[in-house]
């Protein structure tokens, strides 16, 4: 499983390798030259695969990804490969989308986040009914309900990584940090996480470049310190 | 009691409509508009005649173009920053208000004008609003409370992606989202607002106070933990 990263997208084209997968994502974790993960690929392979290994390490993996993640599905993506897509930020679909949650239909139950991000994700009735019914939602259904932000094809989702990798690279991450805080903490402590980590924003370079190139009026060159 | 130079505080039969009032850098939020806020706010707190806040933007650009980057360079030692963001915690006592609260945009609402509407408990628009978090893009975060309160309104995906692109949201995707809950015409907003928002002030002030605490103390908490503050708080109205 190789990860091709130029232009600060680091670019993952999921096959049928689970076991791969958290190696390459804890790799990815390290580079300071990522800003931001497009997941795209074989949506139906890695779920085989991710069902045969139960480990749930690669959606962990995933999901403990300090940089935003973007997912582009094409295809089937069920069970387990539906749990990994729940663990990227923003989801994007093409037509040929179908999502599937059918796990309790077989006598199992999710493993790998199913039950917890789902209901995050798309509120609890939504949930519910595709969890109990194992019902097959296509692209249009699943922006309806809020599953996935936009129909695209993949050089849509190229675009809006590229917005991301646009953006300060330290910055990116606590903005990450601070939204994924907002579903565990009351309000008031998700404020003291979100200003800690804007005043930790002061030490950085990029802030001086990013104030600099706003008073120039040019794109902000930034290193990511 | 307008000796505020950034913030213009008006009474009207019943409601405080706050106009941030600095037109000519379409409303950009400064340490100056920060304290004349918290001022006013403190006013619409303890003032019973008070039943309600509407915050609008003076001039024709917009409600507010965000915070006021001149002033970031003379920022203080972070230990500071940090001291002052919580001497006075502005943005708490905006969401905290016992009292509902509106915002009337128009035109540009970036950064922390975005910040500011989305503490209030609604939102009215006029066509032309257009809102973005540009943070990011300028290597910062937002810091007016934007990464708890807008996931909680328009959900974690939109609010990412709006906070880590900086992308433009307009007013009828905005509509949509759930983040603005209507859409008027620019010449009404102001009006209808006010009379919206005079509407809704015309219930009972105290079921409004606890039905506003109930619904967002409750949302913080289990399930069990929210029905035991429900029950408890609609006993007060018995």
């Amino acid at each position: 499983m190789t990860i091709d990263n130029h232009d600060g997208i680091a670019r993952l084209t999921l096959d049928a390798d689970a076991a791969a997968l958290t190696g390459a994502l804890i790799a990815l974790d390290a580079d300071a030259d990522a800003r931001v993960l497009l997941l795209s690929g074989d949506w139906s392979a890695i779920g085989g695969s991710l069902r045969e290994s139960a480990d749930d390490g690669p959606v962990a993996a995933l999901a403990a990804l300090r940089i935003p993640v973007v997912a582009w599905v094409h295809g089937d993506c069920h069970d387990e490969a539906f749990e990994l897509a729940l663990a990227a930020d923003i989801r994007l679909a093409d037509e040929s989308a179908a999502f599937r949650m059918a796990h309790a239909r077989d006598g199992r139950l999710p493993s790998h986040g199913g039950t917890q991000r789902l209901p995050r994700a798309v509120g609890r009735g939504q949930a519910l009914r595709l969890l109990l019914t194992g019902e097959t939602l296509d692209a249009d259904e699943a922006l309806r309900v809020g599953l996935v932000h936009d129909i695209a094809d993949l050089e849509d989702a190229e675009a809006l990584a590229a917005g991301i990798a646009d953006a300060g690279p330290v910055a990116a991450r606590y903005v990450k940090e601070a939204i994924a805080a907002s579903t565990d903490l009351p309000l008031r402590e998700g404020m003291r996480l979100e200003a800690d980590l804007s005043i930790l924003l002061h030490s950085t370079a990029d802030r001086e470049e990013g104030l600099r190139a706003f008073a120039e009026k040019r794109k902000p060159r930034f290193e990511g310190r | 009691m307008s000796a505020f130079e950034t913030v213009r505080y008006e009474k009207r039969d019943g409601v405080a409509v706050v106009t941030l009032c600095r037109p000519e850098v379409v409303n950009a939020f400064n340490v100056r508009m920060r304290d004349e806020l918290s001022e006013a706010l403190s006013a619409v707190h303890d003032d019973d005649e008070v039943r309600g806040l509407l915050i609008v933007g003076d001039g024709e650009r917009g409600f507010c173009a965000g915070a006021d980057l001149t002033e970031f360079g003379s920022a203080p030692s972070q230990a500071v920053a940090r001291y002052v963001r919580w001497a006075r915690d502005l943005w708490s006592a905006l969401s905290e208000l016992p009292k509902p609260t509106m915002a009337a945009v128009h035109g540009y609402c970036f950064g922390s004008g975005l910040e500011i509407a989305a503490l209030c408990d609604l939102r009215i628009a006029s066509q032309d609003a257009v809102f973005a978090l540009p943070e990011a893009s300028l290597g910062l975060i937002p810091a007016a409370g934007g990464t708890q309160s807008l996931p909680r309104i328009v959900g974690l995906p939109r609010a990412m992606e709006l906070a880590l692109t900086g992308r433009r949201m307009t007013s009828g995707e905005a509509v949509r989202a759930g983040f603005v809950d209507w859409l008027v015409p620019r010449e009404q907003l102001h009006i209808v607002a006010e009379s919206r928002l005079r509407d809704v002030a015309s219930a009972p002030a105290e079921a409004l106070a606890l039905a506003k605490r109930a619904a967002n103390e409750g949302s913080d908490m289990t399930l069990a933990d929210g029905l035991r503050l429900e029950r408890r708080l609609a006993a007060r109205l018995r």
